[in-house]
């Protein structure tokens, strides 16, 4: 999860303590994701224990996280006992806050429900005069910060990115040039919800990108859905509402390319991604790394459940034994691994760093498609967990060709993992 | 609300669609060239008809 949103939960989760003395409820939160699993480590540090999880898949049931197990939410109704307006809460860090709101009152469920996170501005369950005067104002909102950039760049094509994730910038830019191609597109102006998401669009080419807050562009994109402004494109797989490709992934497996290449884009299957222009800049400090004797390991993800402590522990000292120098990828203030110094690397930069370590180990993130054309070893470590609320595990689809993927395991070590190494 | 209200573009459910996600029980199946839509995956081979109405009606909080 990233800082800002970590500490907006931490803001609200102090506001909720405040208010409702969480010591005295039963704790359950809605939906087995990460930032779900961040906040049992937040309340733990409060000295509060989550009495369990709810979560619709079956494949999530029955996992259970510091003491906390996954159910169904239908278990709530039990779980809580009576006087739950006193005695119980619901805390949800997820995106479907709005439609876990209703599921858990059509079950029954009357006691406080709480979102921690504002992930969503698109979503209100209500029809209320006073919701609609609400999203009114933010509609108008969009369109005005929409004006603001016709009069900065002129009459041009907006490409809007809901998201702040580099993997899935990545891949819609290695399929932007075919699908402006195609649509006529020659004048695209990229706006997008964080500075690093620039540097992934520059990567392919000099395109002008604006950066927005998030909010900021939530009701841009929602003026251009209300309007129905035919010189705009959003260009993701499942946000805003509006999108639902999504949906196919319940009956079938696709992968992520794919999504992008034919849902988000209708380009033909096997149409060839572009290689990012600008994707080889040297490291200024490449002559830290030692040539063809580092490895480069990327441990941190934030929208991925973490990989135990002890997998990444042994990996470095395996390495280290074997003569290798051990570099960990942090940005900002993220710990290296012990025993390995810290690379803060410029995305645009990275593939040269790989190339000279000879080795890559990394958490499936979207750092993993910036690199996915370095020339050198490549292993993507998948946590065990489902894509999205579906049954398809992560490396269903996110496995990405070039790399050793492979998927984690109850009571994996490294030298299982190690065994498992094609090389 | 009423099936024929929403399949209405001009009525206040499709009007209040665009300006804000009111409910999870409307999915709307288009070919709007402002956004994707599960209709690219029929047109690029990747679903068939078929496979669009299963989808459609897959519903994720019932075991199928």
């Amino acid at each position: 999860m990233d800082k800002k949103l970590f500490s907006e939960m931490e803001n609200n989760l102090r506001n909720i303590i405040e208010e409702t003395g969480l010591s005295d409820r039963k704790i359950f939160l809605f939906g087995h994701c990460a930032a779900t699993l961040e906040l049992t480590d937040l309340l733990e540090d409060e000295g509060l224990s989550v009495t369990a999880i709810l979560d619709n898949s079956s494949e999530k049931q029955g996992l259970v996280y510091k003491g906390a197990e996954v159910v169904a939410p239908d278990k709530i109704i039990d779980l809580a006992g009576t006087d739950p307006e006193n005695n119980s809460i619901v805390l949800i860090t997820s995106r479907f806050y709005a439609s876990m709101q209703k599921q858990l009152r059509e079950l029954g469920y009357t006691g406080p429900i709480r979102k921690l996170i504002d992930y969503n501005t698109y979503a209100e369950y209500s029809l209320s005069e006073e919701t609609i005067k609400r999203m009114t104002a933010r509609e108008k909102h969009g369109e005005d910060l929409t004006k603001e950039l016709i009069l900065k760049h002129g009459h041009v094509f907006k490409v809007f990115c809901p998201f702040n994730a580099l993997g899935d910038i990545y891949i819609m830019m290695s399929y932007w040039n075919s699908f402006a191609k195609m649509r006529e597109i020659d004048n695209p102006v990229f706006c997008v919800s964080g500075r690093v998401l620039a540097d992934i669009i520059h990567m392919f080419g000099d395109y002008p990108v604006e950066v927005y807050e998030q909010k900021e562009l939530d009701s841009m994109i929602q003026a251009a859905i209300y309007t129905q402004d035919k010189d705009s494109y959003i260009a993701h797989q499942d946000r805003p509402y509006v999108i639902n490709l999504h949906r196919a992934l319940y009956i079938k497996k696709i992968p992520f390319e794919q999504i992008y290449c034919c849902g988000v884009f209708g380009l033909p299957v096997g149409t060839v991604p572009e290689i990012p222009k600008y994707g080889r800049k040297e490291y200024k400090y490449l002559d830290r790394i030692e040539e063809g004797k580092s490895v480069i390991f990327s441990p941190y993800a934030k929208s991925v459940t973490a990989i135990d402590a002890g997998i990444w522990k042994d990996a470095v000292s395996y390495y280290s034994g074997e003569g290798f120098k051990c570099f960990t990828n942090v940005v900002v203030d993220e710990a290296p691994l012990e025993g390995t110094e810290a690379l803060d690397v410029p995305l645009p930069e990275m593939i040269s760093v790989l190339e000279k370590a000879g080795t890559f180990i990394g958490i499936r993130s979207g750092l993993c498609d910036v690199v996915r054309t370095a020339n050198c070893k490549k292993i993507a470590l998948y946590p065990d967990y489902n894509y999205c609320d579906t049954k398809w595990k992560a490396i269903d689809i996110y496995s990405i060709d070039g790399f050793e993927n492979i998927a984690l395991e109850d009571g994996d070590t490294w030298e299982k993992i190690r065994k498992r190494i094609q090389w | 609300m009423k099936l024929m209200e929403i399949c209405n573009t001009n009525s206040n459910y499709m009007k209040y669609y665009r300006l804000y996600e009111y409910t999870d029980n409307i999915c709307v199946l288009e070919d709007n060239p402002l956004y994707p839509g599960l209709l690219n995956y029929v047109k690029t081979g990747l679903l068939t008809r078929e496979e669009l109405i299963d989808a459609l009606e897959y519903n994720k909080d019932v075991e199928q």
